[in-house]
């Protein structure tokens, strides 16, 4: 009797299930109405239709997980697979027994299916959700049906015989049985049942043990046939060794696979070879973990089956390498490529490593033939060996991934070399920016300045981009690299430049007759030009300059002027004190940066919050007061133990004639000579006259021993003051300072002394002819005569105000007042480079504003012509007093202030004329000169013959020329002087033409 | 000996209606465990599937009209 719920009963619940809201509502109509409506609907079977079978609910379950794996909702689909499997085996087993009593009969579970198919709709989240973990979780283990039907007959004691037979039975319990089962007993069993067997055997225990043994003997086979392609896979990988056989295209199963098949199970590499035919992609092909360790090995630079590596450390890739299972050959081309760039540059940085670290480095004293035997310099192998540093870090890297990507990472992450991309975004993180960068320094390492100069520019190029991430392990590599560098600047900065010995031990100079100066280091930034000896003037200009790179960027211009200066006055401090105290302890550049030593910042996130610093400003505040001090004591000691101020003050006091009183005794002497036409040429007399008047005027500041006056040849017999501008005035100066008052700038101010003593020679011959008014006058018989004389002393007077206007201006207003500047300037220089232009700059100007720069050349010329009327006048004075006849008898006095001979009447000039052509025109001081420069108001002053019209002339005439050509030669002094008093730019003088200019406007 | 084939026989049907109602999740039917036990018992008593799904989807727009008519 059944005792499951009748049909009404269960529609009443199925309402109530499906309606929940009327167990709510105590009046039980509308529940009753419904449930009856769905009896009524039930019983009628209006929808009708035919029994679903098995087979035919189970294709449509088929279909809907197909379904699913098209949509790739593969857990859906599996699970409806896993469920269906469920329920099949669930109706195996319902279905051999007794369904009377059970809830649910295995013959209507078609039906049950049907009834779900005809409910079901869309699959949501919530049922991939649930078939997710309906495939992966753990059902409630618990006894199956089997079991519990093996554990009760097990407990019935199966094998206890029971009830022996009388009668043997040799065969089947039953018919049906013996069917199937003598068959296979007849042919399995016979051969080894005896006869021992047959007396206990039953039909049971026969039919189980003979399936007994064909499963025992199945498992056998099976596990045979396992151990057979074991076997064969172990003797194929011994026979191919290294290779895998990409495997052939797979035929396409039907249907259609979900992503995670496709993208797994399918062989790209088999799929090339396949389809890529002409392109002769080979049948080799290696695993993705093969390729991984091929990338690795190869940026360790080591060739392998993909790369290979020329003997320039070049990285190739293989032409025959093979491919890479699950890789296309495009992009396992493009991954090799990206790799082969990247292993080219670590393999060269190696061979760099390599081949400067084994070589030995030249020496800072070697000579010129170890010089080009030894290519490698002590800064390239601290580069490299910074190089080494680097390549380390990058060494454990790779080995880090290496053993992650074997052994497996400790933090569960995945390792860097897993996949080719990822091993590729962590190289261009890490370490690809250092390895180009040090590619690109090891072309430039020859040479010191530029390797550290780029080193230096990447690191501020990088400080200017906020990367900082390689900035500790680029600043390792260049304090490491700078470090010979910095220890040659030390030596630079503490000894000084290089000095023979000669000049620190001078009787050792007596003996040596070669340059035994020890050569500055090769890799110094400064170098020593051998084209310039210690004696040259422009020595300390040019004889230790900065090499051809330049200054070092990472010290700067002034800074590195200074060093250069420091060093060349260190050296001159040695030569003049011998060993002089050395600079303080001279600290290494890391101190100086502030920067530990240990820095190498090539560790994962080293960069992020590094505090970059200035290696500029640190060498600039460390160096420059190093440099300012020694320059201080250079200084010092010129100005203490040279004298400088004394030799100056010397220089000046013959030169621009402000040792008035010996230069005004020694210039009479030698006027009266020039004006004699005595021999007054000759250097030693010059030079020891001069030495007389200093002894007599005991001047001793003015340093006799050094002053010297000697005469220049010149290419025309000049006479008048225009004779003395072949006298050139000189002053030995001691060393050093003949590094500061140079051979120039002594001749610049040589060329002024002419100027000078032209304008007082000038000055005496009209003071002179002043003299001889009086006497003058007396001859003057006629009024004309008279008229003449008068117009004359017209003349000399304007010619005596101009100059003395342009003397006074030129010593007053140039000299005096140039030289209190240049004075001042000089007292605050400590730096001898400075002084020496300052020097040079200061005689220029002096020599500028003497009308002796050859831009003035004209106002130069008209000069001299104003000054050879003061010679003509001189004649003419002289001529007149010779050709006339005195009122009364007395005695003609002499024409200039120390004249006490007879002064005879020249020559005719005709005469003198053929007398020089017959002669050497520069070789006799004696020779006398008619050559006059005349004005031509288009042409401009020249020098030439004078006109015989001229001398010809007669006093009055003369004098009318003369008045005519000293207008026209001021005003073209004027007319210059104005020009250039217009020059109101820095340096350009104006104001002090201008005062000139003032001055002249006098002129009348 | 009976007594544990009737436990088999009803660990089976509990394991068949199990997978049913796992069945029942996969396809989205809507279907609780205990409507599914009805259903089930109706089926057995020889309701048509068919019929008994149209039943069902219009006790469900029932319900949607009752719960419309509450709110």
């Amino acid at each position: 009797m059944s005792t499951h719920p009748t049909l009404p009963k269960l529609a009443q619940q199925l309402v109530l299930s499906l309606i929940p809201e009327l167990k709510e509502v105590k009046d039980r109509g509308v529940t009753n109405q419904l449930a009856n409506h769905v009896l009524r609907e039930v019983r009628n079977d209006v929808h009708g239709g035919a029994r679903k079978e098995w087979d035919e609910v189970k294709g449509n379950v088929e279909g809907l997980s197909r379904t699913a794996q098209i949509k790739v909702q593969t857990d859906l689909a599996e699970a409806l697979d896993k469920n269906l499997r469920t329920l099949e085996r669930c109706r195996d087993i319902g279905s051999k027994g007794w369904e009377e009593d059970v809830p649910i009969r295995m013959g209507n579970l078609p039906q049950h299916i049907h009834l779900l198919l005809n409910l079901s709709t869309k699959p949501t989240s919530q049922t991939h959700d649930f078939a997710h973990s309906y495939l992966h979780c753990q059902l409630p283990q618990g006894p199956t049906a089997d079991q519990i039907l093996y554990r009760e007959i097990m407990e019935t004691d199966p094998y206890d015989p029971g009830e022996v037979y009388d009668e043997e039975v040799l065969s089947g319990w039953t018919d049906s049985d013996s069917d199937d089962l003598d068959v296979e007993s007849s042919s399995e069993d016979r051969g080894t049942s005896s006869a021992e067997d047959e007396d206990i055997r039953t039909p049971d225990t026969v039919a189980l043990r003979a399936q007994r043994r064909r499963a025992e003997e199945q498992r056998k086979k099976e596990e045979e046939e396992d151990r057979k392609m074991q076997a064969e896979e172990v003797v194929r990988g011994l026979k191919e060794g290294y290779w895998n056989r990409p495997g052939e295209v797979g035929e396409m199963k039907e249907g259609l696979y979900g992503w995670k098949e496709l993208t797994t199970g399918a062989s790209a590499a088999a799929i090339a070879a396949r389809v890529l035919t002409e392109r002769g992609i080979g049948n080799k092909a290696v695993k993705a973990s093969q390729l991984q360790r091929e990338l690795i090995f190869a940026l360790s630079g080591r060739p392998g089956v993909l790369f290979d590596f020329t003997s320039d450390r070049q990285c190739t890739v293989k032409s025959d390498h093979p491919q890479v299972q699950y890789l296309s050959p495009g992009a396992l081309e493009g991954l090799l490529e990206t790799f082969k760039i990247r292993a080219t540059q670590a393999a060269q940085i190696r061979a760099f490593i390599d081949t400067k670290l084994l070589s030995t480095p030249s020496s800072s004293s070697s000579g010129a033939a170890r010089r080009q035997t030894s290519k490698v310099n002590r800064t390239q192998q601290a580069f490299a060996e910074a190089c080494r540093g680097v390549i380390n870090g990058f060494d454990t890297w790779l080995s880090e991934q290496e053993a992650a990507f074997t052994l497996g990472s400790v933090t569960g992450t995945a390792s860097a070399a897993s996949t080719p991309l990822l091993l590729n975004l962590e190289l261009e993180k890490q370490h690809a920016p250092l390895l180009e960068h040090l590619s690109s320094f090891i072309p430039h390492s020859r040479s010191p300045t530029i390797l550290l100069n780029l080193i230096y520019s990447t690191i501020i190029s990088l400080n200017q981009t906020m990367s900082s991430h390689h900035l500790p392990a680029l600043h390792y590599i260049f304090l490491l690299s700078a470090q010979p560098t910095w220890r040659i600047l030390g030596k630079w900065l503490r000894h000084g430049m290089p000095i023979p010995s000669s000049l620190t031990d001078p009787e050792q100079s007596t003996f040596s007759t070669f340059d035994d100066e020890t050569e500055l280091d090769q890799e110094f930034f400064i170098t020593r030009d051998r084209d310039v000896s210690w004696a040259d003037e422009d020595f300390w200009e040019c004889g230790f300059v900065v090499g051809g790179e330049g200054w070092p960027l990472w010290m700067g211009e002034e800074v590195g002027e200074m060093v250069l200066e420091a060093g060349k006055a260190r050296g001159l401090l040695r030569s003049l004190l011998g060993n002089v105290a050395s600079v303080e302890e001279w600290s290494s550049l890391n101190e100086v940066v502030g920067l530990p030593t240990s820095t190498l910042g090539h560790d994962n996130g080293a960069g992020l919050g590094y505090e970059t610093v200035d290696i500029l400003e640190s060498v600039t505040t460390h160096l420059k007061p190093m440099c300012q001090i020694t320059q201080f004591h250079l200084r010092r000691v010129l100005d203490e133990e040279c004298g400088l101020d004394q030799h100056l003050d010397a220089i000046e006091g013959m030169m621009y004639l402000k040792g008035f009183e010996v230069m005004h005794d020694w210039a009479l002497g030698l006027f009266d000579k020039v004006k004699s036409g005595a021999k007054w040429k000759d250097f030693q007399i010059l030079t020891s006259t001069l030495r007389d008047s200093i002894e007599k005027k005991q001047a001793g500041w003015m340093n006799p021993s050094a002053v010297r006056v000697s005469t220049v040849r010149s290419q025309t017999a000049l006479e008048g003051p225009r004779a003395l501008s072949v006298i050139r005035a000189d002053y030995q100066v001691p060393f050093p300072l003949s590094q500061l008052f140079t051979s120039t700038s002594i001749e610049l101010r040589a060329e002024v002394f002419s100027l000078l003593l032209q304008l007082s020679l000038g000055r005496y011959l009209l003071a002179g002819t002043k003299g001889l008014d009086k006497e003058v006058l007396s001859r003057c018989h006629t009024r004309e005569d008279e008229s003449e004389i008068r117009s004359l002393w017209l003349v000399r007077q304007k010619i005596t105000w101009f100059l003395d206007t342009l003397y006074i201006w030129l010593t007053g207003r140039v000299i005096e007042t140039q030289t209190k500047v240049y004075r001042t300037k000089l007292e605050s220089m400590t730096s001898l480079r400075s002084m020496i232009a300052l020097e040079l700059e200061h005689t220029r100007s002096i020599r500028d504003y003497a009308f002796l720069n050859p831009a003035s050349f004209e106002l130069h010329e008209a000069i001299l012509s104003i000054l050879d009327m003061t010679n003509t006048i001189s004649e003419c004075v002289t001529s007149f007093l010779a050709q006339t006849i005195p009122n009364q008898s007395e005695t003609r006095p002499t024409p200039g202030p120390s004249s006490n001979n007879i002064t005879e009447r020249r020559k005719p000039r005709q005469r003198q004329r053929q007398r020089r052509r017959r002669k050497d025109i520069s070789s006799s001081d004696e020779e006398d000169s008619n050559e006059v420069v005349r004005h031509d108001p288009k042409e401009g002053w020249q020098v030439g013959e004078a006109s015989i019209s001229f001398v010809e002339l007669s006093l009055g005439q003369r004098i009318e020329r003369m008045n005519k050509e000293l207008e026209d030669a001021v005003a073209l002094i004027k007319k210059g002087v104005d020009g250039l008093a217009q020059n109101l730019t820095a340096g350009g003088g104006g104001e002090v033409w201008g005062m000139l200019s003032w001055d002249l406007e006098e002129w009348k | 000996m009976s007594s544990a084939q009737d436990e088999a026989r009803l660990q089976n049907a509990r394991e068949t209606i199990d997978s049913l109602n796992d069945l029942s999740q996969l396809l989205q039917t809507g279907l609780d465990k205990n409507t599914l036990s009805i259903c089930v018992g109706m089926i057995e008593q020889g309701a048509n599937p068919d019929t008994l799904a149209a039943v069902i989807k219009e006790l469900r727009r029932e319900s949607d009209a009752l719960k419309a008519q509450s709110s």
